[in-house]
């Protein structure tokens, strides 16, 4: 996954700062886990939109694409040139 | 501006008039109308004539018979004497825990005075309100140092001109206690003749106190504990056994003192538990004296549990509820084999006289199975605060007038079969994202973690989601690991909206209030979010 460990960086530093990037599992779900929540997931996508240049703001957005890293991983590969950035 | 009195002070009217209160004294004639906790002086007396030599305090440094403890009851009568009380005050007795203080409270009571037993750790900023409101004419400190009684005085700021006591009240409470003041500034409470009269029966009754049995005293003298733990055994003639407060977390000493004082009678919360049946095992030697083992004041671990019931293998054990307003009203007894059966110990069956109702939150009271608050009245029901606001908001007459109820802020479930279980308090829950979450519920679901000493979860405000919660972890051992571990364990029990956003890992203790409970207060200002981080 290209974008990985930039995705566990800002989840762990912004969201979830007790929890060490090496210890978040990619496929764990974010949600349920208290990872994020539902004010903490609107964060995440804006950091998406900004960091990868993705045009969030017009876009359907269905949360199931943000409930894991790896998922979020693959919502950015499909909205980036060649998934990336 | 403290003075200090002794035993040797010349007395202020041996040479002009005398009131009638020190011809009372000379006389060594209690003034029965107005003595106060007469029937444990009473019997106090009876055992100091009948059996002198009968020992009423083991303490680390000496044994106090009858007779000695009686004699120091006199000696501190004359110190107070010589300061010339007016009848019936409120005095605020500084709870060092020694046989002098305890002494002094007697004499207070034999002289018709209230003592109010306050922690030698209340604070400075708490006292003037507090003092105020229960309108005490002076606080006193005992000590015999120098080999005498001593007692060191001082009239509260907040109510003196010039030194002199300006205003205060007089009672017919024969004993004053403070709350905990885990909910806010510690309230004052007036017991009443009766309910200290009923409840050292009841106890003395229940655990079969007789001349000859031993208790531990391990509570502060300012909790409701020590009615049971001292009041209740010095009636019945029997020993009690003084924990020394400056030792009571060191486990070495603990164990010590219950092997060799060989007490039959236990009673405390399960910190004290803990620090006595260990979890590595290192004194898990049997504890056979023991009869009686009572578990008060917080939910014991189900683990704790069965060390205690293997430390103890001779014991009934006793989880008993209750709080200063009412003293015990509930109480599960069972063997080793019972305690270790329950996921959680239940609250058992209303002491004898105990009524009680279980309301909703919409205040109706439930006719069956279901949850809602516990409202109890109790033969040892407190007459209320000293200041009648803060009694009229949770005393009430029952809608037929007959019985005062309290509502103790505490959450309890009744089952199809009557059995009561504890959920917690009601100011722990609170509201997340709109759902109603019971913080003890997820202390309890972190705390079945192996690697869980402590836990404890605290609701933070936050600008955008409301409430957010954080736990604070105290960990077995120290090891590597992050908020990650938590989070997948929580997820497995617990709703979306009760898993903490954020863990807080320690491997050092969290602080503690005096009775071994997590110091929420303390720990919530440890955590409070600053600027720069993300709540």
């Amino acid at each position: 996954m290209i974008h990985e460990q930039n995705i566990k960086t800002y989840i762990c530093e912004e969201l979830a700062p007790d929890v060490d990037p090496a210890a978040l599992p990619t496929d764990v779900d974010l949600l349920t886990t208290g990872v994020t929540d539902s004010l903490s997931l609107v964060r995440l996508i804006a950091w998406i939109g900004e960091e990868y240049d993705i045009p969030i703001a017009d876009m359907e957005i269905a949360p199931e694409d943000f409930s894991s890293v790896e998922k979020v991983n693959a919502f950015i590969e499909r909205h980036t040139v060649s998934g990336v950035a | 501006m403290r003075k200090h009195i002794d035993s040797d002070t010349p007395l202020p009217y041996l040479n002009n008039t005398c009131t009638y209160k020190y011809m009372c004294h000379q006389l060594t004639i209690p003034r029965g109308t107005h003595m106060k906790l007469s029937l444990l002086l009473t019997s106090l007396a009876d055992s100091a004539t009948h059996y002198p030599n009968d020992i009423a305090f083991l303490t680390d440094a000496a044994a106090w018979s009858y007779e000695q403890l009686w004699a120091r009851v006199s000696q501190y009568e004359s110190v107070l004497a010589k300061i010339a009380l007016p009848d019936g005050v409120v005095v605020a007795i500084t709870a060092y825990k020694t046989v002098d203080t305890i002494a002094l409270m007697l004499a207070l009571g034999k002289q018709g005075h209230t003592p109010l037993v306050v922690s030698p750790g209340l604070g400075t900023s708490v006292k003037p309100t507090m003092y105020a409101t229960a309108g005490v004419y002076c606080e006193l400190a005992a000590d015999s140092a120098l080999g005498r009684p001593e007692v060191s005085f001082e009239v509260p700021t907040v109510l003196q001109v010039n030194s002199i006591p300006s205003a205060y009240t007089t009672t017919t409470s024969p004993l004053m206690l403070t709350t905990s003041g885990s909910t806010g500034t510690p309230k004052v409470v007036e017991l009443t003749t009766e309910g200290i009269n009923a409840f050292v029966g009841w106890g003395a009754e229940y655990f079969q106190l007789t001349r000859g049995s031993r208790v531990l005293s391990y509570a502060p003298l300012n909790f409701d504990l020590s009615l049971l733990e001292i009041w209740a055994p010095l009636l019945q003639g029997a020993t009690v056994i003084l924990v020394d407060t400056a030792r009571a977390t060191q486990a070495d000493y603990l164990h010590g003192l219950v092997r060799e004082q060989r007490p039959d009678l236990l009673q405390a919360v399960p910190m004290f538990y803990n620090l006595l049946c260990p979890e590595d095992d290192s004194y898990m030697l049997s504890m056979d004296s023991v009869r009686h083992v009572v578990f008060t004041g917080d939910t014991m671990p189900k683990g704790l549990c069965k060390r205690v019931a293997t430390a103890f293998p001779q014991a009934t054990f006793h989880n008993i509820y209750g709080c200063t307003e009412t003293n015990d009203s509930f109480v599960y007894s069972g063997d080793a084999l019972a305690i270790v059966q329950h996921e959680r110990l239940p609250l058992g069956g209303p002491i004898s006289g105990v009524h009680y109702r279980i309301v909703t939150e919409e205040g109706i009271e439930l006719a069956g199975a279901g949850e809602g608050e516990l409202h109890t009245s109790t033969p040892f029901l407190a007459h209320g605060y000293t200041d009648p606001s803060l009694t009229a908001s949770v005393f009430y007459r029952e809608p037929d007038g007959y019985r005062i109820y309290y509502r103790t802020g505490d959450r309890v479930a009744r089952d199809e079969q009557g059995q009561l279980t504890l959920l917690g308090r009601k100011d722990c829950i609170v509201k997340v994202r709109g759902v109603r979450t019971n913080l003890q519920d997820i202390e309890q679901v972190l705390a079945k973690m192996p690697i869980v000493k402590n836990a404890v979860v605290i609701p933070v405000n936050d600008e955008l989601a409301g409430v957010v919660l954080h736990a604070v972890i105290e960990l077995t051992q120290s090891q590597k690991l992050d908020g990650m571990a938590m989070r997948l364990f929580c997820a497995q029990y617990l709703p979306q909206t009760s898993v903490p956003r954020r863990f807080h890992l320690h491997e050092s203790p969290l602080p503690t209030t005096s009775t071994g409970k997590p110091d929420r207060k303390t720990i919530a200002l440890s955590i409070q979010p600053k600027e720069s981080e993300p709540a």
